[in-house]
């Protein structure tokens, strides 16, 4: 057993003896087994073919099993100040009442935390998040390590017009956080919700957390999840969503540091007219790794999908993407376009990309196309022409390739934040 | 499809039109498979010693092996014991040494074809390698190609004449390890085709082997070897035709193609074998390994195939771009119907500077046919400059069909520029009205619209495999709208 396993062991342990109820021991228990079965994720199995954990299996982390765990003191760099309201701030996974702000959301948001929550509720909440759970091992280890979780709710018609933030901090080093977040939208509701993952440690950590995500006929919902962790985090996702009739759901991933990240989208539309917007970026440094695996699943008729993934390259850095689009059976005049494009800016990064279609009704528009290359000569060529120093031109192209990807981000401000974190991300890199 | 008549329902019962048998006493081994069964199959054709060692290492190998999984088709588990391993049809021991030799029921069948081998051969300017099961039974034109040096004969008379050219070549593409089927073929292959180049010739016809499966439960296992020397350039057809048969028979081919310096290799394949009926009883299997090698600079490999028969096809035709500059080519169109399965594609491996490969794939899924495009593309640290551009295309009929695609695109080389489209639909609805409109019968108008999509490929197509291809299509098309 690596370090990492058996670290994940000891916690696992630790944990069953503080839980209260014999049926949540019960679950944690069933989720250990499973995670057991399903083996620690090799380079043999197709789904990690081109992604290896050995950094993470030689790190002996620690994992917070208080869900209250109070953090005096978040540290100033974290972005805290520039949220004003409506925000959730979970530190190493424990979630902390005294920096967040929840008290000026309106009646329609009911927010219900895991520890707080009776053992019928916790049933609900195990079973709505099982399909996120199944995703990866990483689910599973998660279903029997987590520390806390929280079950958003908002009721049919109720829209949000300012973001909810959710803040999740690896503040101390040597930490694995395994949180959970359950988003349930009634009919006609609408909500965004701001995923921030940040860390500023200097020291290896691993954030591994599941989001269920269950929409209405006719809500919407966008989804902006920005990776900014430390230069060693270790970053495990995995998102799950349904989406009944007419639902509209956008998500916006951006990857944008850390040693190590691997995200897990699957896009359920279940009922007809459903559609969805699935988009990232993922910048990747030397030394890297990004990977992206979604599947979006066209279960009923007449729904569309949209998806798009942009990546820049650097130094040794590495990235990985899947994208699988099933179209089942019967879900005719189904709507979908992928696309996956890479800029490599160094010769020794590399990019694994499989765009993948799987199609068994015939009345069907399906597309994907994928590129990977350099920056356009030509368009540099056109900025030098005018007189644009060459790492402008250089900084130029590379925010034009990504920030397409912000640009269609509904929410204004949450737009142009990303912008901003786009740009900025592309400038200090030129310092280093 | 509302558009169409009912009357196209008749055309989806349309039977394979090259099922017959021909009776001709064979000389066969019995079933199974063991060591002793590939010193059998090596004494009987007089191999040479070296080449019985390769067979067996190939089998001891083959027997730690398990069979692939990972592609997308579905069938019962084969047991390699109960298949016959080598035949050979008796009127082979005399020897003809010209078509009048031949026996003149080898020849009808031909004829049932639609091949008449010398008016063929005289017309066309083809010189046919017909194989008939497993032993090559006529070779035209052989005389005039050795003029110009180039060999081109049966494997086994390859094993008898140069064995120093396949002591250098055999396994050098394809090892045996290679996969599953590969080493199985390895271990027994019976016969194929021989073809080398010498340095500076320019073949002066196509070449073609007409393959054919013939006597009941024989695997056919296929062994094709061609070598374009510096600076040679070769065309290569292949084409299958199979009479109806109730067992589902096994077919493990390899080819290896080598180019070196400057050498340019075309291989095209026209595949018709027996796709088994409409609930998918009979048809063939069809594992193949296919794969060139552009060993020299500026070398040129191009794979060609137009896939309609076969109930499973299990293929995927690649080319390894170890040469500077050298090119890749795949074009295809692989056509499913009734219960048929295809799980098809290309690798394209660069490893020189400035490589270039092109991927056309196009898919036609009908009935219950299911289909997959797999496709890698690697683009090595070395292969600076190099260049990949992939499209491939899948057009579905009818409601039950599926199509899939998995292409692997590796890229480690910030030079190499690679593009991948895909795109899935069905005909459109205002293209078949438009074509409906000006008078055209619904399936003309579903064969011209099919046959716009292959476009692309046909014309890679040798002439006389051009015409071929799009009647097939056509014929293999029209019971599917519906």
């Amino acid at each position: 057993m690596n370090p990492f396993l058996a670290q994940c062991r000891a916690s696992f342990e630790a944990q069953a003896t503080l839980e209260a109820g014999v049926a949540e021991r019960g679950q944690r228990q069933a989720e250990w087994t499973r995670f057991e079965a399903l083996g620690w994720p090799t380079t043999r199995l197709e789904d990690w073919k081109y992604t290896t954990l050995s950094g993470l299996e030689k790190l002996s982390l620690q994992n917070s099993v208080e869900p209250r765990e109070e953090v005096k003191g978040v540290p100033p760099s974290l972005p805290l100040e520039g949220i004003p309201a409506n925000r959730l701030v979970f530190v190493d996974g424990a979630f902390q009442p005294n920096q967040s702000m929840i008290d000026r959301l309106p009646e329609g948001v009911r927010l219900r935390f895991w520890s707080d929550l009776d053992a019928q509720e916790r049933e609900r909440f195990t079973h709505k998040m099982a399909p996120a759970r199944a995703l990866t091992a990483f689910g599973a280890l998660n279903g029997a390590l987590f520390t806390e979780g929280v079950w958003i709710t908002v009721d049919a018609g109720c829209a949000l017009e300012a973001p909810l933030h959710l803040v999740k901090v690896s503040r101390t080093g040597q930490r694995m956080s395994h949180g959970a977040v359950l988003l349930e939208l009634g009919e006609n509701s609408g909500l965004t919700l701001r995923e921030h993952c940040v860390g500023n440690t200097d020291q290896p950590t691993h954030s591994n957390w599941v989001t269920a995500i269950e929409l209405a006929p006719r809500a919407r919902l966008t989804l902006v999840k920005v990776q900014q962790e430390g230069l060693l985090s270790y970053h495990t996702a995995a998102l799950h969503a349904l989406q009944r009739a007419g639902s509209h759901l956008q998500v916006f991933s951006f990857a944008l540091s850390g040693a190590l990240g691997r995200n897990d989208i699957t896009l359920r539309l279940i009922e007809p007219h459903a559609e969805c917007v699935l988009k990232g970026v993922y910048r990747v440094a030397d030394r890297a790794l990004q990977d992206f695996h979604t599947s979006i699943e066209h279960d009923s008729p007449h729904c569309t999908s949209d998806e798009c993934f942009k990546g820049v390259l650097e130094g040794s850095g590495k990235a990985v993407f899947n994208g699988r689009v099933r179209v089942a059976l019967d879900a005719q005049k189904t709507s979908s376009r992928q696309s996956n494009h890479n800029l490599l800016l160094s010769d020794k990064a590399e990019v694994n990309t499989k765009p993948q279609l799987e199609i068994f009704a015939d009345d069907v528009k399906c597309s994907h196309g994928t590129t990977v290359g350099q920056l356009d000569e030509e368009q540099w060529f056109y900025l030098r022409a005018r007189g644009i120093a060459a790492d402008l031109a250089r900084t130029l192209l590379i925010q034009a390739f990504t920030l397409e990807i912000a640009e269609a981000i509904p929410h204004v401000g949450v737009r142009e934040e990303v912008r901003h974190l786009l740009s900025g991300t592309v400038e200090e890199n030129d310092h280093v | 499809m509302n558009s169409i008549p009912d009357t196209l329902e008749g055309l989806i019962s349309l039977e394979y039109r090259h099922g017959f048998e021909t009776s001709i006493e064979s000389d066969e081994i019995p079933k199974g498979l063991s060591e002793d069964t590939v010193r059998l199959i090596s004494a009987r054709k007089n191999e040479p010693e070296f080449l019985l060692e390769w067979r067996l290492e190939a089998y001891r190998r083959w027997l730690k092996m398990t069979p692939p999984t990972w592609a997308s088709v579905h069938y019962p588990p084969i047991d390699y014991q109960d298949i016959i391993y080598y035949s050979a049809p008796k009127s082979q021991k005399d020897g003809p040494k010209s078509l009048d030799e031949v026996d003149p029921e080898l020849l009808k069948t031909y004829e049932k074809l639609g091949i008449p081998l010398h008016e063929r051969a005289i017309l066309a300017g083809v010189a046919v390698d017909a194989v008939f099961d497993s032993v090559s039974v006529a070779t035209t034109f052989k005389d005039k190609l050795a003029e110009v040096g180039i060999i081109f004969c049966s494997f086994s008379e390859a094993v008898q004449h140069h064995p120093e050219l396949i002591k250098q070549y055999l396994g050098t593409v394809v090892p045996v390890q290679d996969n599953f089927y590969a080493a199985l073929n390895s271990a027994v292959f019976s016969d194929g085709s021989f073809v080398y180049i010498p340095p500076g010739v320019r073949c002066p016809m196509e070449l073609s082997t007409y393959f054919r499966i013939n006597a009941k439960n024989t695997g056919q296992f296929e062994r094709t070897l061609i070598i374009a020397d510096r600076g040679a350039s070769v065309s290569y057809l292949e084409g299958c035709t199979a009479p109806m048969r109730d067992e589902n028979q096994l077919h493990a081919a390899v080819v290896e193609l080598v180019a070196l310096e400057d050498a340019k290799i075309k291989y095209s394949t026209v595949q018709n074998w027996y796709p088994g009926d409409k609930e998918g009883r009979g048809g063939i299997y069809n594992f193949v390994t296919k794969r060139g090698d552009c060993r020299g600079a500026r070398s040129h490999i191009s794979w060609t195939q137009v896939e309609t028969g076969s109930a499973i096809t299990w293929k995927y035709p690649s080319v390894i771009l170890r040469g500077e500059d050298s090119v890749g080519e795949f074009y295809s169109v692989a056509l499913t119907n009734h219960r048929q399965q295809a799980d098809t594609g290309t690798k394209m491996i660069h490893v020189g500077r400035n490589t270039r490969s092109t991927i056309v794939s196009k898919g036609i899924s009908a009935g219950f046919g299911q289909q997959a495009y797999r496709g890698l593309v690697r683009m090595a640290r070395s292969a600076t400059g190099a260049r990949n551009h992939t499209q491939c295309d899948s057009l579905l009929l009818g409601d039950r069909c599926q199509a899939h695609t998995f292409p692997y695109i590796e890229v480690k080389n910030n030079t190499a520029t690679v593009e991948h489209e895909a795109s899935t639909s069905r005909i459109g609805e205002d293209q078949l009205f438009f074509c409906r409109q000006r008078g055209l019968s619904a399936e003309d108008a579903v064969s011209m619209i099919v046959n716009g999509f292959c476009k692309e490929v046909f014309k890679e197509l040798p002439m006389e495999f051009a015409v071929e291809a799009q009647k097939l299509l056509g014929v293999s098309l029209e019971g599917s709208v519906g």
